[in-house]
């Protein structure tokens, strides 16, 4: 176990690494190159194309010298948990991400509780009457949802929520931290509706792991012993089909939160995903190569999580 | 933030032919019904008491908090709440809007003992914040604040002498005591006044701002308002400044801005009475107009802004020739467009009344300067500004451009720039192809790194059309200047040659009296309609704008524009806790 | 299980018992289709019918796309304009035609970018095994951490900066690139299976080269894979492009169904409901017919699964 989980840890980190060099490649060496930097940009918008501005922005930001020298700087800054700062406002990004990181990991995290709660009784009630109307209308219904698209959803029950019944969503984010009660009531909707789309994946699922444990001998066994029907489900069935689903609860979590950028902006949700959003366009190098390295190390930690859960869910693996 | 804040209207003159008895009663009606719809705009001072926290809301976050060095204009809108500026523009009252007077403000009092020199006397009483322990606002914080903005100001151009902008009004500035400051004109320039007014030019800043503290993320008050909690992207809150040398005049206790983006998000959130006030899409007024009957409807006024299609003058470019430019503007539909973004025939069917107004050279919103393209005085250039294609047809014919024009036409089609701003584009294209005489290719390009270089800047060296937006000016001259003159920052048409239009230009700068000033800009305005360097926009019509009834006076102080409202606007609203329902 | 392996692509179900003339197989695939997988078949048809109107879509529309109609703007669905016109008159109905036509294009592109990809790399990393299997799957290990959507966001928020970039094409690379790693694993894991059949060790020990026996041994039994990926994959694109536009990362001033929800839906719904909801719709019925679709492809292709 010890040495299965040095590799896997080694392989982390190089997976991360890789990651970092290929954003920074991309935005620092690749786009420059046939196009423009940060600074260009901002030049730009002073509205002077004054060389000496350039390159005393330059300067001031840290962008010029060895941009391979630099990717070590901001290396070494990461060790330190030093992110650096934003071009835009000087922020520290540690501190901006400390603020922003726990919101998309809640909606993240409620989101994928939500899909689980729609998507497990789903799934099993789809599996136990396999082939009957159930079935077909859960997975009809799992397969809509699928379909539509969730900012669209959001938009529309925003719209008619308050044609008909006058309602808005609340306003003034609040950290958990700082009043509860409202900090639910804000994110209560946003996350609910991130859930729904992972859902219908989940209870497709659901349904698969089900049907294949009650063709298995031992429930048949337990049905022959004539245990109830509620019984077989629930103490044998469920418990054994739920495993591989655990593992695309664990896979689909990043996703979920990278996916968190829309509703962040509909719901002026202080999240991740919108400082990405609201950084990109403005090529706020630091801002953009920290968030891109962020939802990369929830990916592999989620990764990790799992494989790693594995002998615990069953007995049967072991490294 | 607050609507029916920045406007500026002032009602159209009547017409002058005496009306028969019928029309007269018809009139009447109208105008009653005129009534039932607009709030009246009652000035409620008397009643008003203090306290309350205003429910506004913003589309927007800042790029940062330092107005006098960031690259974007948004941090001069948020410093209007707490950095007070020499001057500030008087407002208008009820039915009369603000006329771009100026009052003082951090300059409690000025004169000018010659045409090149002004002195200030600071405001004796005005302190910054606690955060710097009280200190009084000086002299030389108002040194320091113009230094930093000569040196680093997004607008330094409009207004400070620099090596590379030699026709800056502004050389120097010196602090004479600890409340007197003094500047020195480079040449009698008489719009200095309003620009030291205007939230994007001298916004006074603390010198602890270099060293002391970071401005992008960190302010000090001296005005108002302080901003006491700031989230990026989530919310501003806005108390009253308790140090502030006017605060017993202030009757809210502050403002809570949140930022929310998506439209349908700020609708809802007025209806349900969590925002007091909207300015809504004008499509959507009607309907909530008649969904809301308890809220307050108003007017607000022209803009003085208009945007342009600019040209490409490279050699060989069939726009050098003016009948070229002339035929480009008798192209466009101005009554259809305007139709198009002001919503004016749901309005007339509806009875909601709207004044539209084409825009001449200069914005429909300029006030008693303004001419308009319709009326027997703008004289011959007149008939550009009506849509005849035969005419055109001719035009471009005696050019030699019978076969009709090939070209590009530019335009920031990404949400860059909004999304209002490709359908002026699409409708200019729409026009221009419609006639048969032009067959225009679409270029999009980037906004900081292609369009402004290659196009709005280039001074005329692109191809084809550009469409252009531009940014509000405290006075005309700056506007003029930059767009129009042959040294100017944008010069569009400075490769056309056109000693004429300099010529007036720089009369009307150094013209003091405001009556031959306005002579001046009109005359220009003649020249302009006919050499058409630049088509303008259309025109424009009033936006309509909501309020809940309980925001007292709102829309009563009429302030000059959005960010002079913080201290000539923001700061007469009560709240009238009476008239709340929920 | 070799049996199974050597079946091709399409055939399934109960072995067929008479040969039927070689032109009819399609027709007769469709009708046993049709049979089996009714909801399937429903969704065959609804692509079908998306892509008949992508392709013809010049001839479907009722206007050109970008005719302006400044006397008949924000209407109701009419005679003149089927599903109504946006706030500059533009009519729905041919916008959405020509929307199916970019939906197709973005997701189709994108796709087939994926699955090439992702085949050339599953086959050669599997087939080869080894050290090189090992390094290349660390690779595909980081290309799989990358997150999605966030890079998307980044790399089509600067491309969308640069002059003449053709943001529809840059969107089918982008996500073509992206989506590579996740299926070039199951393609891999299918050819690790395939490998050890008898008739690939019979094509090594008649001397075959590797390149041949990949080509002719086994892509076609890691084909059906590579199809029901495909289609399943092709809902998701879709969606992925509706996102990225709706968050002002697409195909600005182009009729895509996302562009079209995202700025005239968005801004004038509650003026015209219409504007909003029928590219909801369209972009809700495209990801439905790809979804049920592909499940009912994959139910009858995978060869993992047919065993059941």
């Amino acid at each position: 176990m010890g040495r299965y989980v040095t590799q896997r840890l080694i392989l982390a980190g190089f997976t991360l690494l890789l990651v970092s060099i290929i954003v920074f490649t991309l935005l620092r060496v690749i786009v420059p190159l046939v196009y423009v930097d940060a600074v260009d940009i901002i030049a730009g918008e002073y509205g002077h194309s004054d060389p000496e501005l350039a390159a005393q922005l330059r300067d001031e930001y840290g962008l010029s010298g060895n941009v391979v020298l630099q990717y070590f700087e901001w290396l070494g800054g990461l060790l330190r948990l030093d992110l650096g700062e934003s071009l835009f406002n000087g922020r520290a990004i540690t501190t901006e991400m400390g603020d922003r990181l726990p919101v998309s990991l809640e909606l993240g995290i409620i989101g994928l509780l939500s899909a689980i709660l729609f998507s497990v009784p789903m799934g099993v009630v789809a599996a136990v009457w396999q082939d009957r109307w159930p079935d077909y209308v859960f997975r009809t219904f799992a397969i809509m949802l699928n379909s539509i698209p969730g900012f669209w959803l959001a938009i529309m029950i925003i719209t008619f929520g308050s044609l008909w019944f006058n309602w808005a969503p609340p306003l003034n984010f609040k950290y958990l931290w700082e009043d509860p009660v409202a900090h639910i009531k804000i994110m209560a909707l946003p996350a609910l509706l991130i859930g729904l789309t992972p859902s219908a994946g989940l209870m497709r699922i659901v349904r698969t792991q089900m049907l294949e444990v009650m063709r298995q001998d031992y429930i048949r066994t337990a049905q022959a012993k004539g245990l109830a029907g509620h019984v077989v489900i629930f103490r044998h069935a469920m418990r054994n089909a739920l495993i591989p689903v655990v593992t695309v609860i664990g896979l689909s979590l990043p996703g979920l939160i990278a996916g968190t950028a829309i509703f962040e902006s509909i719901f002026t949700l202080p999240g991740m995903g919108q400082y990405l959003v609201s950084s990109v366009s403005n090529f706020d190098y630091p801002v953009v190569q920290s968030t891109n390295l962020i939802f990369a190390v929830l990916i592999v930690t989620a990764n990790l999580g799992v494989d790693l859960s594995y002998p615990l869910l069953d007995p049967r693996i072991r490294y | 933030m607050a609507a029916c804040g920045g406007d500026d209207d002032e009602e159209a003159a009547e017409p002058t032919s005496t009306p028969t008895k019928e029309e007269q009663e018809k009139q009447e009606k109208k105008e009653e019904e005129v009534k039932s719809i607009l709030w009246q705009r009652i000035d409620t001072t008397a009643q008003a008491v203090k306290g309350g926290i205003y429910q506004g809301y913003t589309t927007a976050d800042v790029t940062n908090l330092d107005p006098l060095s960031s690259p974007s204009f948004t941090a001069a809108f948020s410093g209007c709440w707490y950095h007070p500026r020499l001057l500030t523009f008087k407002p208008g009252y009820r039915d009369k809007g603000a006329t771009g007077e100026v009052q003082g403000y951090l300059g409690a009092s000025w004169q000018q003992p010659e045409p090149t020199t002004l002195i200030f006397k600071l405001q004796p009483n005005a302190v910054w914040d606690e955060k710097l322990n009280k200190r009084p606002i000086d002299a030389d914080d108002v040194v320091f604040s113009w230094n930093k903005f000569a040196a680093k100001g997004i607008s330094r151009k409009d207004l400070v002498k620099l090596p590379d902008n030699p026709n800056g009004a502004v050389e120097s500035i010196e602090a004479v005591d600890k409340t007197t400051v003094k500047f020195k004109l480079a040449y009698p320039y008489a719009p200095l006044l309003p620009a030291l007014a205007y939230s994007r030019y001298l916004q006074v800043m603390p010198r602890e701002s270099e060293g002391g503290y970071d401005p992008r993320n960190e302010t000090r008050s001296g005005g108002p308002w302080m901003l006491t909690d700031y989230q990026r992207s989530v919310k501003f809150e806005m108390r009253k400044n308790p140090n502030y040398w006017a605060a017993d005049k202030v009757y809210l206790d502050g403002f809570d801005i949140p930022i929310i983006a998506e439209y349908s998000a700020s609708l809802a959130q007025f209806r349900a009475k969590k925002v007091w006030a909207l300015t809504p899409r004008q499509e959507d007024v009607v309907g909530l107009y008649k969904d809301l009957p308890g809220a307050l409807v108003a007017q607000g006024g022209h803009t003085r802004t208009v945007y342009f299609l600019f040209f490409g003058l490279q050699p060989g470019s069939p726009f050098l020739d003016e009948r070229v430019r002339q035929a480009v503007s008798m192209l466009i539909d101005r009554d259809a467009w305007i139709d198009t973004f002001f919503n004016i025939s749901e309005f007339n069917k509806e009875g909601f009344p709207t004044d539209v107004r084409y825009h001449s050279h200069i914005a429909s919103g300029w006030e008693g300067t303004w001419l308009d393209p319709k009326s027997p005085d703008m004289g011959a250039g007149g008939k550009h500004f009506q849509k005849n294609v035969a005419e055109a047809k001719k035009l471009l014919e005696a050019a030699g451009h019978g076969g009709g024009i090939d070209t590009d036409i530019a335009w920031i089609a990404t949400g860059q720039y909004g999304t209002t701003f490709p359908k002026y584009g699409e409708l200019f294209k729409g026009f221009l192809e419609e006639s048969g005489l032009f067959r225009l290719k679409l270029v999009n390009p980037d906004y900081a790194t292609d369009y402004l270089p290659n196009y709005y800047r280039s001074k005329g060296n692109f191809k084809g059309i550009g469409v252009g937006a531009l940014t509000t000016y405290p006075d005309l001259d700056q506007f003029l200047f930059a767009y129009f003159h042959s040294k100017g920052s944008i010069g569009h048409a400075s490769l056309l040659v056109d000693p004429k239009s300099d010529q007036l230009i720089e009369a009307q700068r150094a013209e003091f009296d405001a009556g031959k000033r306005a002579a001046i800009i009109k005359d220009w305005q003649r020249h302009a309609a006919v050499t058409m360097p630049l088509v303008p926009f259309p025109g424009q019509s009033s936006a309509y704008a909501f309020a809940w009834p309980w925001v007292g006076n709102v829309g009563v102080f009429r302030a000059f524009d959005t960010e002079s409202a913080r201290d000539t606007y923001e700061t007469t609203l009560w709240y009238d806790k009476s008239k709340h329902t929920t | 299980m070799a049996s199974t392996i050597q079946a091709s692509a399409l055939e399934f179900g109960p072995r067929v018992v008479k040969e039927r003339p070689l032109a009819l197989r399609p027709v007769f695939w469709l009708l046993r289709f049709a049979r089996q997988k009714p909801l399937g078949f429903v969704g065959m048809l609804m692509v079908a019918g998306l892509v008949l109107v992508a392709i013809f879509a010049d001839q479907v529309a009722t206007h050109p796309v970008n005719k302006l109609d400044l006397k008949h703007r924000l209407e109701g669905p009419s005679a003149r304009h089927w599903l109504g016109s946006d706030a500059t008159g533009k009519d729905t109905f041919s916008r959405l035609v020509y929307g199916a036509r970019i939906s197709m294009m973005v997701g189709f592109g994108a796709v087939a970018i994926s699955a090439a990809g992702a085949a050339t790399l599953g086959m050669v990393s599997g087939f080869f095994g080894g050290w090189f299997d090992k390094i290349l799957q660390r690779f595909v290990d980081a290309w799989q951490a990358m997150p999605g959507l966030i890079i998307l966001i980044t790399i089509l928020g600067i491309v969308r900066r640069m002059p003449n970039v053709n943001l529809v094409l840059a969107m089918v690379i982008a996500i073509g690139v992206l989506t590579i790693a996740g299926s070039s694993r199951v393609i891999r894991s299918q050819v690790l299976l395939v490998k050890q059949a008898p008739f690939v060790e019979a094509a090594h020990s008649m001397g075959a080269g590797s390149g041949r026996i990949m080509l002719y041994c086994i892509l076609p039994n890691v084909f059906p894979l590579i199809l029901v990926n495909a289609t399943v994959a092709l809902g998701g694109v879709i969606l992925a492009e509706a996102s990225l536009s709706f968050l002002g990362f697409g195909p600005a001033g182009e009729p895509s169904w996302g562009q079209m929800l995202s700025v005239d839906g968005r801004e004038y719904m509650r003026k015209q409901p219409g504007l909003a909801l029928f590219p909801g719709i369209c972009i809700g019925i495209a990801v439905f017919g790809f979804n049920i679709f592909g499940d009912a492809l994959r139910d009858v292709l995978d060869p993992r699964l047919r065993r059941r």
